[in-house]
């Protein structure tokens, strides 16, 4: 019988709220949108702060920012692209974005002299990929990816791929 | 000129972004603010570019608004430059052309007709070009060059060349190699038949900061600055490109004919202007014609307007000859046209008052010459400073002299430095010979009228152009200088500093002020070892 407890967000960074509107398209998975620029600005700080910091770095092309080139993979720009043809390539694309997105969290996480320290609740651990749903039929791609943070807590979570225009 | 988003290099970008990193979480410290974050994206990122663009712009701006620090970074532009010297109305000096004689060897004795534009070319791909059409006859008329016979039954002829874009590196050794670029008739072979002068680069941001006061200063022949920015002023753009001016007026040392009175004291009014203009030692080359005196010794006589002030005889040779010697000679100074001028100059010192002046005259004995025909021609090579007679005749003209004033000029002393030094460098990374001679006589010749040269100086240079290490022994590096005093004695100079104060002569116009260093290509002996 496991004992409840609390966690106190108290004093602890925030970053502003990117992926809000959680809702739950299916019992196991919660799906996070953007927010749209006439919504109220929100902090955001615990494990859904980490989601949306993944999830940022994750859909980050390579050499799409000007003086962060090595940021990101080419998840995104090869979807849009059209050049994903199968689930394998899919899920190759995916384990190097997402690689390379933890690379860059962990690096700054550690990095306590520049950005101060972080709980370890915020800190990413690993990111599995949980399912992936490729339907070129219906034009729709869906990934599922569990979270785990250094606290040993864990989320699933829809990856937000838009396919508007 | 602006920077760019593109013009900033990531450097600059991450500094930007670290300080303003810093500086936000000064003031908030429960932002989080690392990469992935969305105020990491939309505030922080904008803000350091912006923020690294405005350092930029006025890390150049400050770089742009001294001209020292132009001089030290050596990366401003010429317009930078320029912006700042327009203050002074000023402008970046720019380099010369340089000049020589082409000797053309043929194996026909005929007419030959070169066309004006006429291209020579040495193998490094350096252009000279005929500046005017010539006619060259075996028995010429007026108009025409000579065709010469050469011991070896080819022929010849001298053809003047100017070099095709400005800079010291066309200043090329006497016996270099040139290539024509359209056939000649029974073209046997051509070469540099004098080294090269007057060729220079363009004026270094250092120099021009040396010329400010000259700029700046009222003009007039009234003191050292204000003459030196009359003459800046009028030769500018007239083909006599002054480099250095130096005077020498009442009470100073090397000036001797302010004392022409019966008390020997020093009055006002005697100027001499020693004018330096060339960078690398200029040379005038002269055919004459020898006359016998005796057994294998001949005399010829240079007037005052065929080498006009020279200052020493750089070699005689044949005159198809190559100046890697000399036939021994001895010299005579002289004066001509005194009687016709105002300037006061002592009859009965008239060789040193006189000296490198454009009344001198010279008469030398040539011994050793394997001949004994009535007549012999020579090749003779004599150190000069060209354009003496236009500034003196300009010094002269009624209305710019001041009525009290007795302007001289004079030819400056060039102290001839020598060189040898044993130099090593690494076996993966070698060091061109030629490359450090040229830069040791660059740096050499481009400094105006200084008292010293040292050996440290040269490391220097050196060590900037890649040798990692120079043999300082006994038996290393070297450093010799010959100055001529007025009277015709050599002084000679050695050791770690070439000190021109250690010998210092009033009377025989010897002193800092008038002397310069020089030095030839070709007296630079460099030993290279690969380790």
């Amino acid at each position: 019988m496991s004992t409840p407890t609390t966690t106190s967000y108290q004093n602890r960074q925030v970053d502003l709220e990117l992926l809000q509107s959680i809702v739950a398209p299916s019992a196991d998975a919660q799906q996070v949108t953007i927010s749209n620029l006439n919504q109220t600005a929100r902090a955001v700080t615990g494990i859904e702060k980490t989601i949306q910091r993944y999830a940022q770095l994750l859909l980050t092309t390579q050499d799409d920012i000007y003086f962060a080139k090595t940021l990101g993979g080419y998840l995104l720009s090869s979807i849009m692209r059209g050049g994903v043809g199968d689930q394998g390539a899919l899920t190759h694309l995916f384990c190097v974005a997402s690689a390379n997105a933890i690379k860059t969290m962990s690096s700054d996480d550690a990095d306590t002299t520049s950005y101060g320290s972080q709980p370890t609740d915020e800190q990413i651990a690993s990111a599995e990929l949980i399912s992936l749903d490729l339907s070129p039929a219906t034009l729709t791609i869906s990934l599922s990816v569990q979270i785990t943070t250094a606290a040993g807590s864990s989320y699933t979570f829809v990856v937000p791929i838009s396919t508007a225009g | 000129m602006a920077q760019t988003l593109q013009g900033l290099s990531q450097s600059q970008y991450d500094a930007s972004e670290l300080l303003v990193i810093d500086q936000l979480r000064t003031s908030y410290p429960g932002l989080d603010l690392r990469l992935g974050t969305t105020l990491r994206e939309l505030l922080v990122r904008p803000e350091a570019s912006v923020s690294a663009q405005r350092s930029a712009n006025v890390d150049e701006l400050q770089a742009t608004m001294s001209l020292s620090v132009m001089a030290t970074n050596g990366t401003a532009s010429a317009a930078d430059v320029n912006a700042i010297l327009s203050n002074f109305n000023m402008a970046l000096a720019a380099g010369d052309l340089a000049t020589g004689t082409v000797m053309i060897k043929v194996a026909t004795s005929r007419i030959y007709n070169v066309g004006a534009g006429s291209i020579f070319a040495t193998m490094a791909g350096l252009q000279y070009q005929v500046p005017a059409a010539i006619v060259v006859a075996p028995i010429p008329v007026a108009g025409q060059l000579p065709l010469f016979a050469a011991p070896d039954g080819t022929f010849y002829f001298l053809a003047p060349v100017v070099a095709t874009v400005s800079g010291s590196v066309y200043n090329i050794q006497q016996g270099t190699a040139l290539t024509p670029a359209s056939q000649l008739f029974s073209y046997i072979s051509s070469s540099a038949y004098v080294t090269f002068s007057g060729g220079t680069d363009s004026e270094t941001v250092q120099s021009a900061i040396n010329r400010i006061p000259a700029a700046l200063s009222h003009r007039g022949l009234v003191n050292k600055t204000a003459t030196e920015a009359q003459l800046r002023d009028v030769f500018t753009g007239s083909g006599v490109t002054i480099q250095a001016v130096s005077i020498q007026g009442y009470g100073d040392a090397a000036q001797i004919r302010d004392k022409h009175n019966v008390f020997g004291v020093a009055v006002g009014g005697r100027v001499d202007v020693y004018c330096r203009t060339f960078q690398d030692p200029m040379v005038y080359l002269l055919q004459k014609t020898g006359t016998r005196i005796a057994d294998g010794t001949y005399q010829i006589a240079i007037t005052a307007q065929e080498a006009p002030g020279f200052y020493a005889i750089r070699a005689i040779t044949d005159v198809a000859g190559s100046a890697l010697g000399s036939y021994q000679y001895t010299e005579l100074r002289g004066t001509a046209g005194l009687a016709n001028t105002f300037h006061d100059i002592d009859p009965n010192n008239a060789v040193v008052e006189a000296a490198y002046t454009v009344w001198q005259t010279s008469t030398i004995t040539i011994t050793g010459v394997p001949d004994n025909a009535t007549q012999h021609i020579f090749k003779v090579e004599a150190y000069g400073t060209p354009g003496i007679q236009a500034i003196q005749a300009y010094m002269d003209d009624p209305a710019v002299r001041p009525v009290t004033s007795d302007y001289l000029v004079r030819c400056p002393l060039l102290c001839l430095v020598s060189c040898t030094a044993q130099v090593f460098y690494p076996i993966a990374k070698p060091v061109s010979i030629t490359t450090l001679q040229v830069a040791l006589a660059q740096y050499i010749n481009s400094r105006s009228f200084v008292s010293t040269l040292t050996r440290s100086e040269l490391v220097a240079v050196m060590l900037a152009n890649g040798v990692t290490k120079i043999n300082l022994g006994l038996n290393g590096m070297t450093l010799d200088g010959r100055v001529r005093g007025a009277d015709g004695t050599w002084y000679t100079l050695r050791g770690d500093t070439l000190d021109i104060g250690s010998i210092t002569n009033g009377a025989n116009l010897l002193a800092p002020a008038t002397c310069c260093f020089a030095a030839e290509q070709s007296s630079i002996n460099i030993t290279g070892v690969a380790e």
